[in-house]
């Protein structure tokens, strides 16, 4: 198992190798100039702007460019934006809690509500639970997710008041959205508690990331008991004179469940990466709007930290749930 | 599939007097016992039909602004309002629908040629070719796809290859080139499969060629899991196509797409809920059901039932 742990971080390096040179390529030849937002300055002259690009280094060559990026960042340095003109690390570290604050709490709900679904929509299948659940997952599924985020700021935000608004939990004097439809904490006077203001703000990007993930879980936790489900050694456990709920709750579970845990490593980068369309619409400012507004500035060291991260996360955890598979099912050998 | 044929057709046949029964006839009887999948077709053909019908009955130029006619309620003259331009929601959202769906049936399209032709490379010679081909659908997939399409958008956008940076040209290729990936792992799975088959060694013996034993042997027989694949990809890349032209990496205005239909919504909900609702639900009636097609279809086309 060693050797085979070791032997896939090896490979990893190469296809790390190419993707920074493939995406470092993909920023360089769309033409954002990250000194852009100067152009229009009349306090600096286009000879400054020279300067300033050749300091930069914008005006190397793209091979010399990737391998000045590349010396660095193998230096652990992950250099400087050039539109914020702040260290790319300290950037990133300042959205990251931000987003996964979001997508944990999202993720976690998502799974506490499907898996007993799936587990019953499972047992009782052709239910009319089970009908409805498998609708349900199917018309989450189709959704437009931004679509859905707007529907629920008309609904719980535009149309819905907050019936304890100006009590000692909702300082501000009606009329109060039910929920906000936007921004992490009350800006300026009248702001509720701490942490009710935080968990009032999570509301509604939590329910519309984790009404996203729901179809998914609840999907793959119902096909995987139906396949236990069919296994002789339920049949058997039936035969020994065990009850329905033993060999539904412990026997077939535990084994039901080997799929969604390695969905689960799977997903666990991309809790990193931040929900882009979340991020914009309930202005959370996360990962995903740090490389939207960064992709706009062509500011690659920024976009090349971000992407770098998350392509690092995505093979590593590859890696977790292939380990986790064979961790959790003997039958399967890695050699 | 190709050896159950017989087989299936021998047990219909004993009901159906001397009828034989072809693979598509048996596939019908199956997809039509799926009404989900009917009622998808018919929601589907219904709305292509008044997306090319309605702009040309009503012939309203939907891109020219009327601003004394701007958020209107829904109402009988305009059924679900007006923007912020005094343009009629519906009539827009039948135009947009337009070009949304033969995005939607292009990126498909191109993906699935991309993917096809990586995955049947791949599965048929094996090897270094498999390895090389399938190091670049790693890579592929180990990017964020929206982050990797918003920079390709930038790039294609601004026509450093030339005759691609126009029209909806650029949102075509950027979803083809990020959903290629699975339709090649689906195909070279079938082809690994199905180039062990007797029939494969026998063409070979009987002195067919490599391409002739791919296009002619292999591929029919790999269709199956393609044609599933290809249909749930449409409703994948409208999906697509909307939210990145809501992010503003789509379609530019004024053509209307249901994704830049909903681009400004957000700042018009307090008054004018209906330009956030009704395109979005256009996208949704259009995704569920191409989904439900592909389920049906999935069903109909699975060789392992027998009546």
């Amino acid at each position: 198992m060693t050797a085979y742990i070791i032997r896939r971080l090896l490979q990893a390096i190469p296809v790390l190798f190419v993707v920074s040179v493939l995406v470092f390529a993909l920023i360089q030849v769309a033409p954002n100039n990250p000194l852009a937002i100067y152009q229009n300055n009349p306090d600096i002259s286009p000879e400054d702007l020279e300067r300033l690009a050749e300091q930069y280094g914008l005006n190397d060559p793209l091979p010399v460019k990737y391998l000045k990026w590349l010396s660095q960042t193998l230096r652990g340095d992950w250099g400087e934006s050039l539109t914020t003109h702040r260290p790319v690390f300290d950037e990133i570290a300042e959205r990251l809690p931000n987003t996964l604050n979001l997508s944990i709490i999202a993720f976690v709900i998502s799974l506490i509500v499907s898996i007993p679904i799936g587990v019953v929509s499972a047992v009782r299948q052709y239910s009319w639970f089970d009908h409805i659940t498998t609708t349900l997952a199917f018309m989450g599924h189709s959704v437009p997710v931004f679509w859905f985020g707007l529907l629920l700021i008309i609904v719980f935000s535009v149309n819905m008041q907050n019936p304890l608004a100006g009590t000692l939990l909702f300082p501000h004097a009606a009329p109060l959205p039910l929920f906000p439809g936007g921004g992490m904490t009350t800006l300026g006077a009248d702001a509720p508690p701490p942490l009710v203001d935080r968990l009032w703000h999570l509301v509604l990007p939590v329910t519309m990331l984790s009404v996203v993930q729901l179809p998914q879980h609840v999907r793959y936790m119902r096909a995987g008991m139906l396949d236990v489900l069919k296994m002789d050694y339920i049949r058997t456990a039936r035969g020994k004179g065990l009850s329905e709920r033993v060999v539904t709750y412990k026997h077939a579970l535990k084994n039901a469940a080997i799929p969604l845990v390695t969905i689960i490593a799977l997903e666990v980068p991309h809790l990193f990466n931040g929900a882009v369309f979340t991020e914009t619409i309930f202005s959370w400012p996360g990962m995903g709007r740090l490389f939207f507004d960064h992709a706009q500035r062509g500011d690659y060291p920024v976009l090349m930290g971000i992407l770098m991260l998350s392509a690092t996360l995505i093979v590593v955890f590859n890696l977790v749930a292939d380990i986790a598979y064979a961790f959790l099912d003997p039958r399967i050998r890695y050699d | 599939m190709a050896q159950l044929t017989p087989t299936l057709a021998l047990h219909v046949g004993q009901k159906n007097s001397a009828r034989y029964d072809t693979l598509l006839s048996i596939a019908w009887r199956h997809f039509r016992k799926h009404r989900p999948a009917l009622a998808g077709v018919a929601v589907l053909a219904l709305l292509i039909f008044s997306a090319i019908a309605v702009p040309i009955i009503t012939n309203y130029d939907a891109t020219k602004t009327r601003v004394v006619e701007k958020y209107q309620a829904p109402s009988l003259q305009h059924p679900m309002g007006t923007d912020g331009l005094g343009r009629d929601v519906f009539i827009r959202s039948m135009d947009g629908g337009r070009i949304s769906l033969l995005i939607g049936l292009t990126a498909m399209l191109l993906a699935v040629v991309i993917g096809t032709s990586v995955g049947a490379l791949a599965g048929f010679y094996g090897g270094g070719v498999d390895n090389l081909l399938m190091r670049v659908a790693d890579i592929m997939l180990t990017l964020p796809t929206l982050f990797v399409a918003i920079l390709l958008t930038q790039l294609l956008r601004a026509g450093v290859i030339p005759f691609l940076s126009s029209g909806f040209v650029p949102i075509v290729l950027v979803i083809g080139a990020t959903s290629w990936m699975s339709v090649s792992r689906l195909v070279r799975a079938a082809f690994l499969s199905i180039k062990e088959q007797e029939y494969i060694q026998a063409a070979r013996a009987a002195g067919a060629r490599n391409w002739r034993i791919i296009l002619r042997h292999i591929l029919p027989n790999a269709l199956s899991p393609i044609i599933v694949a290809a249909t749930l990809r449409v409703g994948a890349a409208i999906i697509t196509e909307s939210g990145l032209s809501y992010l503003g990496f789509g379609v530019q205005p004024p053509t209307p797409t249901w994704g830049n239909m909903l681009r400004n919504a957000q700042s018009e909900m307090d008054y004018a809920a209906w330009t956030a609702i009704f395109p979005g639900l256009f996208i949704f009636l259009t995704v569920i059901a191409v989904n439900y097609i592909g389920d049906g279809l999935r069903d109909a086309l699975d060789p392992h039932h027998v009546e």
